[in-house]
């Protein structure tokens, strides 16, 4: 099936290529006779797409900043972008256009290989464009608050990628409105990309170091999700700050829009690190850009499945090659598209949003058809998507648990579900929003929550015989407690849950993040459980 | 210890057997008949040769680039095979592709990376171009009569660009160098490196 999909593809590109090919030729005969060179037609390509990341300091491996770099690179150059690996740009275009895109066109990939097979001309030295300048400095400029992981990580020089989170703190006295960010790490060579989340509670930091090491496991920052949950609703949850490319342009927010940072609230920086075959240390650094003042439309994420794909009854058997979740939601008032964003682990393979307009049009919103974790993006619209009251929005993810799929971090494949670490897995695309009428806003936020909460609902459904059995009946009357408790100290410690079912228990009702599950924290949690399941 | 030429005869006979077993396969390519013996010198102003050294049971020829991401994450692994062989007579090089690269710049790089094994400048591509490598990382096995035994990636890690395993299955190199030690003919002799181009000079 992928095959056919492929195959229909490439045809597609092909004639595409033939026809821009034909458009290209007429264009530049009077030029230069049709002769691809550096100084004409290659080095925009490299200095608009390449040279951001590819120069000193930045996370690309070499520069791209000359003619001579260039062609000193130039077949490698070829291969990787006719792969479409580089520049990395993960959506398939769909005829939507994002803000910053690094995508090139048919047309320009094909120049560069003809270039290539040319043997690297330069070109006319009086056509040259000037050298791109870049400030050594933040790109933005200075920024308004920098903060800093707690402290630096060792990155070992070879073994299993890592996936790591860590708490920058903020800790501020008054709301903040984020413009733009930008990641500075020390070790570039080995950080890749990094997601940025919002712990309002400010006690995620408590969590950092557990296992020994800087930061914490995988998303394990997620913890008490379902007590807080209720608490601060589900906006502030899928509220994060979204991917960031180290090196890439820092896209500030169009208009007067920033992201909220709540007062109290510390910076999670969730890492990838790839070991580059030698000792790196990293402590990246994190430059933030504030708005003078709130902004008149506040965003409002709308994440498809819920919390990460928590409900989607993502339960992926070994071998399974072919496994979608599926979330749906229609909206309730005028919206603007903003900006979007996908989050997944390494079995998923696709993932796409689908708007479908009250007038029957269908937009692709985001389409990416090789998923890879290592560049998980933010991508704004280059302009507001325009979705009315009534729009359908359809996200599928797609997951391919086979022998077959390299990236399969299980070998033979086994059974793997939704989770905090990165073995497990996670799937959602989060669409930021604005209210047309922002005396709306109140409407989508109501009704999110309760679409959420049907989410949670399943998920605990789905558990509730595993939660049941182990309280002995009703969650939290005691019956956990005295069942459990075995140093008697009024408290359950993670040791004396049962392993497999402590992610659930630490899940939704750890809201403090300590580790520890208090009465107080077993009574809110039955709570949220008892109000979400609509029991009394 | 069987001498040397002890030793080349009993591997002969092992082949013969093998080979009547089941049809031995044939080298990746024979250099030699092609374009000779080539004699260069490492770094340290060692000699080497393309058909092996004598004494030596073949040269490992692994082709690195300083600036080739792909390849400089194998160091660790190739440092490892190196000691994992070290009782093997290989001779073992790591070949600079890049055809500029200043001595200086290789220093650096072998320090950085923990290097141990002879490193080779390639000006004019010249040893690229005798054994017909293509991409950073990439292995060559050449034996003294001059067949290649084995021309591929390290390990199945990468299958392709962006496409990476958590952990490599098949250890190519080294199940390849295995075989040549027993005597054995290379069940894989030839697979698809993933890396950085090579961009030969003219």
């Amino acid at each position: 099936m992928k095959h056919s999909v492929a195959c229909f593809t490439i045809v597609v590109r092909c004639l595409t290529v033939v026809i821009a090919g034909g458009v290209s030729l007429v264009a530049n005969a009077s030029a230069n006779a049709g002769e691809v060179t550096f100084a004409t037609h290659i080095a925009k390509i490299m200095y608009d797409h390449c040279s951001t990341c590819h120069r000193p300091g930045q996370s690309g491996p070499f520069s791209l900043l000359t003619y001579e770099d260039c062609r000193k690179h130039s077949e490698t150059i070829a291969v990787v972008t006719k792969d479409r690996y580089m520049p990395p740009w993960k959506p398939v275009h769909t005829g939507i256009d994002f803000a910053n895109h690094r995508r090139l066109s048919d047309e320009q990939i094909k120049m560069i290989a003809s270039w290539v097979a040319a043997n690297c001309p330069e070109g006319p030295k009086d056509q040259m464009p000037a050298a791109p300048q870049f400030t050594d400095g933040w790109a933005l400029g200075k920024p308004d608050l920098v903060v800093k992981m707690q402290s630096p990580f060792k990155v070992p020089a070879e073994g299993r990628d890592l996936y790591r989170s860590f708490v920058l703190p903020v800790g501020l006295p008054e709301d903040k409105w984020i413009k733009a960010y930008e990641l500075r790490p020390t070790a570039r060579s080995v950080v890749h990309h990094a997601l940025f989340f919002v712990d309002e509670t400010g006690s995620v930091r408590n969590q950092s170091e557990r296992d020994g090491q800087p930061g914490l496991k995988g998303m394990n920052f997620l913890r008490g999700i379902g007590g807080n949950f209720m608490e601060r609703g589900p906006d502030r949850l899928a509220g994060g700050l979204g991917g960031y490319v180290p090196g890439a342009v820092p896209n500030p927010l169009p208009g007067d829009l920033a992201r909220f940072l709540p007062k109290g609230s510390d910076i999670i920086m969730q890492t990838h690190f790839h070991p580059s075959g030698k000792a790196e240390v990293e402590q990246a650094e994190l430059g933030l850009y504030f708005a003078d003042k709130p902004p008149a439309q506040r965003l409002v994420p709308i994440q498809l499945p819920p919390l990460f794909g928590m409900g989607a009854g993502l339960d992926i058997a070994p071998g399974e090659a072919n496994f979608q979740i599926h979330g749906s939601y229609v909206l309730p008032i005028d919206v603007r598209g903003v900006e979007i964003g996908g989050h997944a682990h390494y079995i998923c393979r696709e993932m796409r949003m689908t708007a479908k307009l009250p007038s029957g049009e269908k937009i692709e919103l985001l389409y990416i058809d090789e998923w890879d974790l290592d560049w998980q993006d933010q991508y704004q619209f280059a302009s507001f998507q325009v979705l009315p009251k009534g729009t359908e929005l359809s996200v599928t993810i797609t997951y391919d648990n086979s022998a077959n799929n390299p990236e399969n971090p299980f070998s033979p494949p086994q059974r793997i579900s939704w989770g905090r670490e990165s073995n497990d897995e996670m799937g959602s695309i989060t669409l930021q929003v604005i209210a047309v009428d922002e005396s709306q806003r109140q409407v989508l936020e109501e009704d999110l929550r309760n679409a959420t909460r049907e989410s949670l609902r399943k998920r605990i459904q789905s558990q509730a015989t595993g939660l049941a059995a182990l309280g002995g009946g009703p969650l939290g009357k005691g019956g956990l407690m005295k069942l459990l408790d075995r140093n008697r100290d009024g408290k359950l410690q993670e040791k004396e849950v049962p392993e497999k079912l402590r992610d659930r228990l630490f899940d939704f009702m750890d809201n403090n993040g300590d580790g520890e599950l208090d009465t107080e924290e077993l009574a809110a949690g039955r709570r949220s459980l008892d109000s979400i399941l609509d029991r009394k | 210890m069987l001498n040397p030429y002890n030793q080349s005869i009993a591997m002969a006979l092992i082949s013969i057997i093998a080979s009547a077993v089941s049809a031995q396969q044939p080298p990746v390519a024979v250099i030699r008949e092609q374009t000779g013996v080539l004699n260069f010198t490492d770094t340290d102003g060692n000699e080497h040769a393309v058909p092996c050294k004598k004494g030596t049971r073949g040269v490992v020829l692994v082709f690195i680039n300083t600036e080739c991401p792909i390849a400089n994450a194998y160091h660790p692994t190739l440092r490892r095979l190196r000691e994992e062989f070290s009782d093997s007579r290989f001779d073992f090089v790591m070949v600079h592709a890049d055809a500029n690269l200043k001595t200086d710049a290789a220093r650096k790089h072998q320090k950085d990376y923990e290097i141990t094994w002879p490193i080779v400048l390639d000006s004019g591509n010249k040893i690229a171009r005798h054994v017909e490598a293509k991409v950073t990382p990439e292995a060559i096995v050449v034996d003294a009569k001059g067949d290649v035994l084995y021309r591929g990636r390290i390990d199945d890690r990468y299958q392709d660009y962006g496409r990476k395993r958590p952990e490599p299955s098949t250890h190519d190199l080294k199940v390849a160098m295995q075989a040549i030690v027993e005597g054995k003919s290379v069940p894989t002799p030839e697979t698809k490196a993933i890396g950085c181009v090579i961009r030969y000079v003219d």
